[in-house]
């Protein structure tokens, strides 16, 4: 058996021991069976090299062996798919989302119509922020496979949170028990806690939270950020109240209340709109007339829900992958078919 | 050649202003302001200069020729340093300081050169709260309304408690109003019990209410503009005259500048404050979230700190899409305070007179 065959039995056997993390002897073993088939030149191998340390937690020192392997070896797919997932299992999500952003991108044009790497490539424009991209990317991952619970996921928060569709919110809360008899971890609960505040169900997003965050000690410390900022998240989104911020009886409270900005801007163009009406030709038509007015006011509003659709979204979805993506990555080992991606797998026959 | 071995430099030119005398100020020809130091002599060459430029005769680039004698090229500042180091020391009175600063605002100096020619004296006490005004409110030539602002923020705390604070509170809200299009700023203006400020900063609250329609905002800035003016016309006759025609100019559209304003304000960027108004709320809302885990502190995540980020700088609220609306504003804005700048002149000019003049 080749150094890479016990390099990847190493993996796997990690893999299947994964408890909150690789199993530390199991892969540290992985990575010296790696570096020695790596020295032989093959490039799988050093992608499997630089993963094996990812999982170890060095996500630094991954980081810097994929880039030198993509460096080395462009053309290969592998590597600029381990750097999409290092990326996205780093712990400051946010910080590496472009970088995954354009790994991931690379991957897709050297291997096209991949669902993994597709819905790996949804989840980091998510977190970057580029959400119409992120959207499209989740789709072509449904495309390929209709049961990615992951995909759905994350088109369903787009689709709620950018594109205004509370029908999204159903799809969140359905979706963890199925994702749960497919072996996923409790993180998957956190996507439902958006999906119930959305519905207004104040009580089950509580409630749902506790689920998703239930897993971890109470005060241990090396998991208490992850726990705190799934709390954080959900405290950002209850300011947002039930719903998205577009129903009419909530508008005023929406726009930041009676003293907002808002608010008083679109009060002085209605007294405005007023005394040009009451000046009787006081007022000079070429400078202003009353439909200038009132299409100021419908801009204004309009731009105003736009603008609030845009940012909650930024808020909420990239808030999301900052809590969602580390919980996952502690909870859950990275799926197979990624592995297989990589090139990390072992052809039998 | 160094500016003193010119043969005769100018010392205050003759109006209307002839071809050599333009000649020899822009080759630097000439004594700046408090050139000669910190003396009696001075001073009412100073007084003289303004009354040249503000006399029956002169042309209407008078003033703008006469403004070059505020800094020289060679000399820059140091006449200033010195006159500012004379008052600090007792050598001289407050009120040589009160009539040069007079003068770089009644001769319609441009920010730069006024924040250049005032900023030695900033180091007086008595005179700070005015050359500070000198100084720092401005911002339409070239653009720098955002740190204008910050300066008169700066010092609106500085002054705390004070008989100026008031003043700087109304400048401040000033710029909030007329160029952030910010309704709490409106009010402030609106509380602050304008009588007791002095006439040309009484006069700018007027014309930022004037901007957003009071209706009896008109006639109380020619009022206080009159206020300003008090005894200065035998010194200065046209003072009046050019003070009228470019008051007239400032409130002659007064559907337009409102117009305008309010376009500036509707293309603000609404959302992005909502979002913050949702984030304080969030944070300061009680949560029950059970008793397993301790209080949540006020850090927020990281992707609501660049959503905060978003707002609340003046800058943002400045600089808004609409363009044309924008650059019209700003146009008036900086007509606006070049007016202020010769009606707060003027007050000070007129506050001093007697003791220069005698």
């Amino acid at each position: 058996m080749s150094a890479f065959d016990d390099a990847i039995d190493a993996l796997h056997e990690s893999i299947a021991g994964w408890n909150r993390g690789a199993m530390p002897g199991t892969i540290s073993r992985c990575a010296v069976c790696f570096d020695a088939a790596a020295r032989e030149g093959d490039p799988r191998a050093a992608v499997g090299a630089a993963v094996a340390r990812g999982l170890a937690g060095d996500h630094e020192g991954a980081r810097r062996r994929l880039l030198e392997t993509v460096a080395r070896w462009p053309d290969a797919a592998g590597a600029y798919v381990a750097l999409g997932m290092v990326a996205l299992r780093s712990p400051d999500v946010l910080a590496h989302a472009a970088e995954a952003s354009w790994a991931l991108i690379a991957a897709r044009s050297l291997a096209p119509s991949v669902g993994c790497i597709e819905r790996s490539l949804a989840v980091a424009l998510a977190a970057q922020g580029e959400f119409m991209g992120a959207l499209q990317c989740a789709r072509a991952a449904l495309a390929i496979d209709s049961d990615d619970e992951e995909a759905r996921l994350w088109s369903a928060l787009m689709r709620l949170y950018f594109g205004g569709d509370v029908t999204a919110a159903s799809v969140l809360t359905e979706l963890p028990p199925e994702a749960l008899l497919r072996g996923r971890s409790t993180a998957v609960w956190l996507g439902a806690v958006a999906g119930f505040y959305a519905k207004g169900e104040f009580h089950e997003a509580r409630v749902t939270l506790r689920k998703a965050i239930g897993v971890f000690k109470q005060g241990a410390t090396p998991e208490k950020p992850l726990v705190d900022s799934a709390r954080r998240w959900f405290r950002e989104l209850r300011g947002f109240g039930a719903g998205v911020p577009m129903t009419g009886e909530r508008w005023v409270r929406d726009v930041g209340g009676a003293q907002s900005e808002y608010v008083r801007t679109r009060a002085a163009l209605s007294t405005f709109r007023d005394a040009v009406v009451q000046s009787g030709g006081r007022a000079p038509a070429d400078v202003v007339t009353v439909l200038d007015i009132d299409s100021a006011l419908g801009a204004m509003e309009a731009r105003a829900r736009r603008g609030m659709l845009e940012y909650g979204a930024r808020l909420m979805v990239r808030g999301f992958a900052e809590a969602y993506l580390p919980m996952v990555a502690c909870l859950e080992p990275p799926p197979l078919e990624l592995l297989a991606a990589m090139g990390l797998v072992r052809l039998d026959g | 050649m160094p500016w003193h071995a010119a043969a005769s430099p100018i010392e205050v030119p003759r109006a209307p202003i002839d071809p050599e005398t333009e000649s020899a100020l822009h080759h630097g020809r000439y004594v700046p302001l408090f050139g000669w130091g910190a003396t009696d002599d001075e001073a009412r060459r100073v007084v003289a200069l303004v009354s040249r430029a503000y006399s029956t005769e002169a042309d209407p680039g008078a003033m703008d020729c006469l403004a070059t004698m505020l800094l020289h090229p060679n000399l820059g500042t140091r006449p200033m340093t010195f006159l500012a180091e004379a008052i600090q020391s007792g050598a001289a009175p407050d009120s040589w300081g009160r009539v040069a600063l007079a003068a770089a605002g009644l001769l319609g100096a441009g920010d730069a050169v006024r924040a250049e020619f005032g900023e030695p004296l900033l180091e007086c006490p008595s005179l700070r709260a005015n050359a500070l005004r000198t100084v720092a409110v401005g911002g339409a030539e070239r653009y720098t309304f955002p740190e204008t602002f910050a300066r008169l923020c700066a010092a609106e705390k500085e002054f705390g408690g004070t008989r100026d604070a008031e003043s700087f509170t109304a400048l401040r809200a000033w710029f909030e109003l007329v160029l952030a299009r910010r309704w709490s700023a409106l009010d402030t203006l609106r509380e602050i019990r304008v009588e007791s400020l002095p006439a040309a900063d009484a006069w700018l609250v007027s014309a930022g209410l004037f901007l957003v329609g009071d209706d009896a905002a008109k006639s109380r800035m020619t009022e206080y503009a009159s206020l300003a003016l008090e005894g200065l016309q035998p010194v200065a006759p046209r003072v009046m005259h050019v003070l009228a025609r470019e008051l007239a100019e400032l409130v002659s559209q007064p559907w337009a500048r409102r117009w305008d304003h309010l376009r500036c304000a509707a293309a603000k960027d609404h959302a992005a404050a909502a979002v913050r108004a949702w984030l304080s709320a969030a944070l300061y809302e009680p949560h029950d979230e059970g008793a397993e885990h301790e209080t949540l502190g006020p850090e927020m995540t990281k992707a609501a700190r660049e959503a905060r980020a978003l707002v609340g700088g003046f800058l943002v609220d400045w600089f808004v899409h609409d363009r044309e609306a924008r650059s019209r504003v700003d146009h008036w804005a900086g007509d606006v305070l070049r007016v202020y700048h010769r009606l707060h002149g003027a007050s000070m000019l007129g506050s001093a007179l007697d003791e220069v003049v005698g």
